[in-house]
């Protein structure tokens, strides 16, 4: 293929014969890459976490929130109406306003949410957060074999509260030790595993014996309980107030009489005052606390959510809030089609606002969150702000090696304009020598922007051990949660391509101009004095 | 206009400014060769031997004169335009004493760069440029660079790459100022050698006298003057 001679001697001048690479080259080359490779992470990063946020938001409050302008008890029909639209996934009424907690001397002021125990859980997955907020015990010759709370163990009596009011009350679920020297207690060699711990088992001792076949026996000394059970579909449950076992299917054979000692640990309890309570109380009418126990522990990524939070059912709230009948809200998830895009979300927010504004406002979660995304928009553009001047001084840097080249080569500059050559063609060469290196530049720093994207949950944690040690990187974990990151290949998402040929063209254009100083220079020498140069 | 002559100036006159004053440096000279022959420059150090080679390869700018390259005629008072570059190009071939090879290509590259530059580049010409090299003795040279070439063996090179377009004229500025004196024989046996076999006329800036006296026409320039001797 013929390519132009000033491309031929820009490439040879970047990548002599028989020398593999020049070394300014390589200088050059590895500085494009770098601030490519660091422009790209960062900014993918960035939007990586903007895609994190928005599914947090998503999870912790549907896509939208039908609110009603004043308290209503028309929502079921509103509900129904909505569920009849085949955009709409699922709709959960919720009450929501702060309640007084009270555990022994310890108070909290939690927001509270009572949602819906039928449908709350189709839009908001609970169960995910209760898993981040399990607690776990210690003990002695004991191991901790609490199974993850459930949201479907949310009773009217049952609430889940935030880790922030969990610990400024100092309550927790119920939990459940095996006991026995640790070594010996995996579930494989005891053959079953505890598969639920309702809010209501109390404190105990228990022994689970295996009495043969599918003959088992629960009994409690202390609570003079004494139970024989047969596993039905491998469950193990002698009724309300005991632990539910699994028999595991791949359990070595047991021994008739094996048994299992368990402690159960009670849940704890917690008092709930309304404000409707309170100024009842300050009526002097006797109002007595709701006492409700602890399900579940949990942990809503969302930052913006309340960390002094508390999740109940919607009749509790509808009980202690004397609010019969009333709801402040629905959360509403839709379809796909209409969730992906926000204008496409928006409209249909509008849409379904329209017929009835009188009563109800309609406000996806990217308006009722705007000021967050703007301020993390705000970041990005201040991180590129930072960053582009650090590609200009690569830039800087490339136009000082060029025209020490240009210096150097003064002669050869003359002989080629003797040779022939056009002055704007001897001088092409050192922008295009400049071009080579910001495409070659921008290539490897693509290249190592994908290994970084791929590796980085290991390279991250590599750092951060190396700094903070392991203590460190669940800290930052817990914060930033860039384990969950997902940070798209350019292949996956034109967002991240967009992001990629960007910086990628960026690079190039400043290196490119980089040349151009050096270029003109080049040109505008006089071919007879540059022959004469000694 | 003798349309045997392949080159022909006229009153061309060159000054450089020193300061307040003015250095007359050619003086209203006139060169006339003719197609095929040679022609030597012999002169001092400094009595504008090169400068008269690059008015005649319009590399540089004459106060006046009028220069004709194959019967096309050009004012030497002004800059080359980029078709009489183009021209350059194929028409003249440059040897230097100080070769002037770029250390980053091979030999190869090296002689095949000006066809490049004309755009006539294609595998033709790296075959012709293996035929010039084995001409010139360094065929077994061409995937070498520069840097591992001793001064003979680099302007072999250099006279190859000055062929490589089949120019009508040769300029060569002292191409043995920088070889012993053997060596300086054989390049020059080479180069007449060569010019002769590829038809080319040669202007020879040279010292010696005896590389001199192998032209066919020899001239000395003294005081801005070309006369012939």
């Amino acid at each position: 293929m013929k390519i132009p001679w000033p491309l031929f001697l820009a490439w040879k001048q970047l990548f002599p014969t028989q020398r593999k690479v020049s070394f300014f080259s390589l200088l050059a080359i590895i500085g494009v890459a770098l601030g490519v490779n660091v422009m790209i992470v960062v900014v993918a990063f960035m939007k990586g976490f903007q895609h994190k946020f928005r599914e947090d938001i998503i999870d912790a409050q549907g896509h939208a929130r039908a609110i009603p302008l004043s308290r209503t008890r028309e929502w079921p029909q509103l509900q129904q109406e909505l569920l009849n639209n085949s955009e709409v996934l699922a709709v959960s009424p919720y009450l929501q306003g702060p309640l007084l907690v009270q555990k022994g001397d310890y108070h909290s002021v939690p927001l509270s949410i009572g949602i819906d125990l039928s449908s709350g859980t189709s839009v908001l997955p609970l169960d995910e957060f209760l898993k981040n907020g399990q607690m776990r015990m210690e003990a002695h010759d004991a191991v901790d074999v609490t199974p993850f709370p459930q949201s479907k163990s949310m009773e009217d009596d049952v609430v889940f509260v935030s880790q922030y009011v969990a610990n400024r009350l100092g309550v927790r679920p119920g939990a459940i030790l095996r006991m026995g020297k640790s070594k010996d207690l995996k579930d494989e060699l005891v053959g079953v595993r505890v598969l639920e711990l309702g809010s209501e088992v109390p404190s105990a001792e228990w022994k689970l014996q295996y009495l043969g076949g599918e003959e088992w026996r629960l009994k409690s000394k202390g609570l003079e309980f004494d139970a024989k059970m047969r596993a039905n579909n491998g469950r193990l449950y002698a009724g309300p107030g005991t632990p539910a076992f699994e028999v595991l299917n791949d359990r070595i054979k047991l021994e008739i009489g094996a048994e299992s000692t368990y402690q159960t640990f009670r849940s704890s309890t917690i008092e709930v005052f309304s404000p409707v309570m309170i100024k009842r109380a300050q009526a002097n009418e006797m109002v007595p606390p709701k006492e409700v126990r602890i399900g579940g522990i949990f942990e809503v990524p969302w930052q913006g959510f309340h960390a002094e939070a508390m999740i109940g059912s919607y009749r509790l709230l509808e009980d202690v809030r004397d609010a019969t009948g009333l709801c402040d809200g629905m959360f509403l998830k839709f379809s796909p089609q209409i969730s992906n895009h926000e204008e496409t979300l928006h409209g249909f927010c509008e849409e379904l606002q329209l017929p009835r504004s009188v009563n109800w406002a309609f406000v996806p979660w990217f308006v009722e969150n705007a000021w967050f995304f703007d301020l993390l928009k705000f970041e990005e553009y201040l991180m590129i702000l930072i960053m582009v001047p650090i590609g200009l001084v690569a830039a800087f840097a490339i136009a000082i090696a060029l025209m020490t080249t240009v210096l150097r080569k003064i002669r050869e500059i003359g002989l080629l304009v003797a040779m022939g050559g056009a002055r704007g063609s001897v001088g092409s060469i050192f922008c295009l020598q400049g071009f080579l290196i910001g495409l070659l530049g921008a290539i490897a720093g693509c290249g190592l922007a994908l290994l970084f994207i791929r590796y980085r949950d290991s390279i991250m944690s590599f750092i951060v051990v190396r700094i903070a040690g392991d203590e460190g990187k669940s800290g930052v974990a817990q914060f930033y949660d860039f384990y969950s990151l997902s940070v798209p290949y350019p292949w996956e998402s034109s967002e991240s391509a967009s992001t990629f040929l960007t910086f990628a063209l960026f690079a190039i254009l400043v290196s490119t101009l980089a040349g151009l100083v050096p270029a003109w220079r080049a040109s505008r020498m006089n071919p007879a004095d540059a022959l004469r140069n000694e | 206009m003798n349309s045997s002559l392949v080159l022909q100036a006229k009153n061309l006159s060159k000054t450089f400014s020193l300061g307040a004053e003015d250095l007359y440096v050619l003086k209203e000279i006139d060169l006339a060769l003719p197609r095929s022959s040679s022609l030597s420059i012999r002169g001092e150090s400094g009595c504008g031997k090169t400068t008269l080679l690059n008015l005649l390869a319009r590399i540089e700018q004459a106060d006046r004169g009028e220069l004709t390259w194959n019967h096309r005629l050009m004012r030497c008072d002004r800059p080359a335009t980029r078709e009489e570059v183009a021209q350059r190009a194929s028409f003249l071939g440059v040897v230097y004493q100080a070769y002037y090879l770029v250390p980053e290509l091979d030999v190869l590259e090296n002689v095949t760069l000006p066809a490049r530059i004309t755009g006539r580049f294609d595998p033709s010409i790296e075959d012709r440029a293996r035929f010039l090299l084995e001409q010139m003795g360094v065929g077994n040279k061409s995937s070498q660079i520069p840097g591992k070439l001793s001064g003979g063996e680099r302007q072999r090179v250099a006279i190859a790459r000055a062929l490589i377009n089949r120019p009508e004229v040769l300029l060569a500025d002292e191409p043995t100022g920088n070889l012993d004196e053997r060596t300086g024989e054989e390049v020059m046996d080479l180069l007449l050698h060569a010019c002769s076999e590829e038809g080319a006329s040669l202007i020879l800036v040279t010292h010696n006298l005896a590389f001199a006296q192998a032209t066919d026409r020899q001239t000395f320039l003294s005081g801005g003057q070309l006369n012939e001797v």
